[in-house]
């Protein structure tokens, strides 16, 4: 081959986009990407040798490595990295192979380099952060691992020893299937064959690990295999595990408290529905089981007057008493207690009712009160009833529902008759709110008459609900429904607006005072704003306050009857004028026609209609309108449907009437038809 | 959802953050998948309720009578894990509401 000359070596060295560096003694030719990198000339480097460009510690080792070992032919060739400073003082990493060269007889050293500091800092920074890892596992609460495929412990961190008491390379080699409970095992094998199936997911396992005492502990494990595991030679799935053991515990705990009931030492439902199912088998379809849910009344009341800690102390007593029939007895919640009998025959139901209501007959003590309580109760009975215990305990709770609506002490049985009125209840009250959006409520009036003229002298409000499953509706069907969701106040004001504004407009139309007689139930009467809420409308469409007759029935005119007096006072005092409704129908004293000031007294239709042909309905009737006439109180007969109806009220000096044999009740629009072709007619 | 049932729910969503800091929400799950099997009973719609985040729960589709049963429930038990003062705190807190 023919040798090259200094000149050519130099012109093909130019070209390559590494460090050239030829150099003997000193250097004598850098090419010009080692200048560009260093900064230096090529002039300022053949003034010194290429050692001088490294760290003073270094020279003398990098001198002999370089050059001393090529010149004096010990090796041919070597390389390594050494640190360049560059002119600007920075330091580079620069990869070298050094190799002994001869050139026109002449033996040098060529240094190829190549720059590595970006890769030498990244390795730096990594091993930074290796470092700061390995010091945060070994610190962690959590023990990282990893698996491979056949489930290997590949790694583990140093955590290990303080979660599980393993050293840290203890189990390094061998299954993990070992240390974790048999009844778990399948599970984590699963777990781990899907994470190898599909890298890049995340799965997390519960099962209990062995430590190394030999307990077990409950471990909550975060699976995750990086997709590209392979490439990025991590050794399987990582495994991230928490000791979740203490927190099981507590769980446990907790759920042990949800079973039993701390107040009063009694069981929940859950147990109550297993000992049912128990009894169910023992009778065997035998024998009956009597299910009876109690509810305490007006328990809501004694907490708010008493106190809850005096409250709690009366459920553990209503415990204690119930304790006494020898019947397994469970707190379902709050108030509500649950009874199980086993019974062979029907009548032992109403004796066990007997007992129970013996038990609430003695008064508690409450704070140094001798309280009396009552409850509300119901109750289905096996096998009449239902199969299941979930389905009797939701049957007795139905009744139960319904029992309330009876009043207070009430014991009701299960019947289909009491679940369908009770669902419909339930769907009135949650279509109530959504019926007054959409309009549904209607007021229709129904015209009364003076019976001596025969003239419309007012008429009665009357709320109706057109149910689009029910339809028409009567306030009967849903005045309690609202009064318990205390819809009752806008439903009330709606009805006290729309019959105001009506009567004022007919007022107007046909020029005559007619009065607007308008329903309160018990909730809207006694409410304090009633006054000013009444006021109000009065105020907004300019009505006359003596037009306005409030009729309330006698049950609801003596719930309180001191504050009813109070109330009618300042009723009376505003020039509103007050009638009795189903007079005669609730309430057998007629004490309270002393205490409250009436204008009207309205005559039951259940009184009247009948009375052409009963002599005690006529009785009763000629009785009340005596009496009416005797006190000054107008008298007011509903429900006359027939031309005898009217002159025997008429012979007997009833003052007013009402009923289909005038009108119907209706809507504004055909009122206003037929007060047309009334006053047409009748003047 | 009329206003008595939204002051219900927020009540019930108060108390159960209230309730999830001292015992923590896994505790709190356990109380909730308790209460909700045990109202089951009466109504199945409480045994599909998702209860991942207890906090989240949607108790929208309940009467208020269910709400009101649910919530004695939850004080009870709740009582019985943090004591009375506690259980006085949840009733007292639904009496405001009223």
């Amino acid at each position: 081959m023919k040798s090259l000359t200094k000149k050519s070596i130099f012109q093909i060295l130019e070209e390559i986009p590494a460090v050239v560096v030829l150099y003997g003694d000193k250097i004598i030719y850098a090419n010009l990407f080692a200048c560009k990198l260093t900064g230096y000339s090529l002039k300022e480097f053949r003034k010194k040798h290429l050692w001088e460009f490294v760290n003073q510690k270094k020279r003398e080792e990098i001198k002999q490595r370089i050059w001393d070992r090529i010149k004096s032919g010990i090796l041919d060739r070597v390389e390594g990295v050494l640190k360049f400073i560059t002119k600007e003082g920075r330091h580079i990493h620069l990869k070298y192979i050094a190799k002994r060269i001869k050139i026109e007889d002449e033996y040098f050293g060529l240094l190829l380099g190549v720059d590595i500091s970006k890769e030498v800092n990244q390795e730096k920074r990594l091993r930074n952060f290796i470092k700061k890892l390995e010091k945060l596992l070994e610190y962690s609460s959590d023990v990282i691992m990893v698996i491979d495929e056949n489930g290997f412990i590949k790694y583990e961190s140093p955590s290990v020893e303080r979660v599980l008491g393993y050293r840290q390379k203890e189990r390094i080699g061998k299954s993990i299937f070992g240390y974790i409970h048999p009844n778990d095992i399948e599970r984590v094998k699963k777990a781990v064959k899907k994470i190898f199936k599909n890298p890049g997911t995340t799965f997390t396992v519960e099962y209990r690990e062995r430590d190394k005492t030999g307990k077990w502990r409950f471990m909550e494990t975060v699976i995750y295999l990086p997709d590209g595991w392979k490439e990025l030679e991590i050794e399987g799935a990582i495994f991230n595990e928490r000791d979740n053991t203490k927190k099981k515990q507590i769980e446990r705990s907790i759920l042990e408290l949800t079973y039993h009931d701390q107040l009063t030492g009694l069981p929940r439902q859950s147990w109550f529905l297993k000992q049912l199912k128990y009894y169910i088998f023992q009778t065997k379809e035998q024998g009956y089981v009597l299910v009876l849910v109690l509810n305490i009344a007006d328990f809501e009341r004694i907490n708010f007057v008493y106190g809850i800690s005096t409250g709690d102390s009366l459920l553990r007593e209503i415990a204690n008493r119930l304790k006494r029939l020898n019947v397994s007895i469970s707190r379902l919640f709050g108030d509500n207690f649950a009874l199980l009998v086993l019974i062979k025959d029907l009548g032992q139901a109403d004796e066990i009712i007997l007992h129970l209501r013996k038990l609430f007959s003695k008064p508690f003590r409450l704070k140094g009160d001798e309280v009396k309580l009552s409850f509300y109760a119901g109750a289905s009975i096996y096998p009449i009833d239902g199969k299941s215990a979930e389905e009797l305990l939701r049957k007795a709770d139905i009744a139960l529902f319904k029992a309330k609506e009876l009043g207070e002490g009430s014991v009701l049985f299960y019947s289909s008759r009491v679940e369908k009125e009770v669902l419909e209840k339930k769907i009135l009250k949650s279509s109530l709110f959504n019926a007054f959006e959409k309009k549904q409520f209607k007021v229709y009036y129904q015209p009364i008459i003076e019976i001596e003229t025969e003239k419309v002298v007012g008429f009665e409000a009357l709320l109706r609900w057109m149910h689009p499953d029910f339809g028409l509706l009567c306030p009967e069907k849903f005045i309690s429904v609202a009064e318990n969701s205390g819809f009752i106040f806008s439903l009330g004001e709606f009805v006290l607006d729309s019959a105001i504004a009506s009567v004022k407009r007919l007022q107007k139309e046909f020029q005559r005072r007619f009065y607007i007689a308008i329903n309160f139930s018990l909730k809207q009467f006694l409410d304090e704003s009633l006054l000013d809420v009444i006021n109000n409308y009065l105020h907004i469409h300019s009505f006359n306050s003596s037009d306005l007759i409030l009729e309330i029935t006698e049950r609801t005119a003596m719930q309180e009857p001191e504050k009813t007096k109070q109330i009618l006072r300042k009723i009376r005092e505003k020039g509103i004028r007050i009638a009795i409704d189903d007079f005669g129908t609730a309430y057998s004293s007629l004490e309270y026609l002393i205490e409250f000031e009436v204008d009207k007294i309205k005559i039951d239709k259940k009184f009247v209609l009948p009375m052409l042909s009963n002599s005690k309905a006529m009785t009763i009737v000629k009785m009340t309108i005596g009496l009416c006439r005797a006190l000054d109180i107008v008298s007011v007969a509903e429900g006359v449907e027939t031309q005898e109806h009217l002159i025997k009220l008429k012979n007997l000096g009833c003052r007013e009437a009402q009923g289909y044999y005038f009108s119907p009740p209706m809507e504004l629009n055909s009122l206003i038809e037929f007060m047309k072709e009334r006053i047409q007619n009748n003047g | 959802m009329d206003k008595e049932k939204s002051r219900l729910i927020v009540l019930i969503k108060e108390s159960l953050n209230e309730i999830s800091m001292y015992i923590g929400t896994s505790a709190l799950k356990v109380v909730l998948e308790r209460i909700f099997f045990d109202l089951s009973v009466y109504n199945p719609a409480w045994e599909h309720i998702e209860i991942s985040d207890p906090e989240e729960v949607d108790f929208s589709k309940f009467s208020i009578e269910e709400l009101k049963k649910f919530y004695h429930m939850l004080v009870d038990i709740v009582g019985n894990i943090l004591g009375d003062e506690f259980k006085k705190e949840l009733l007292r807190k639904a009496k405001k509401e009223e």
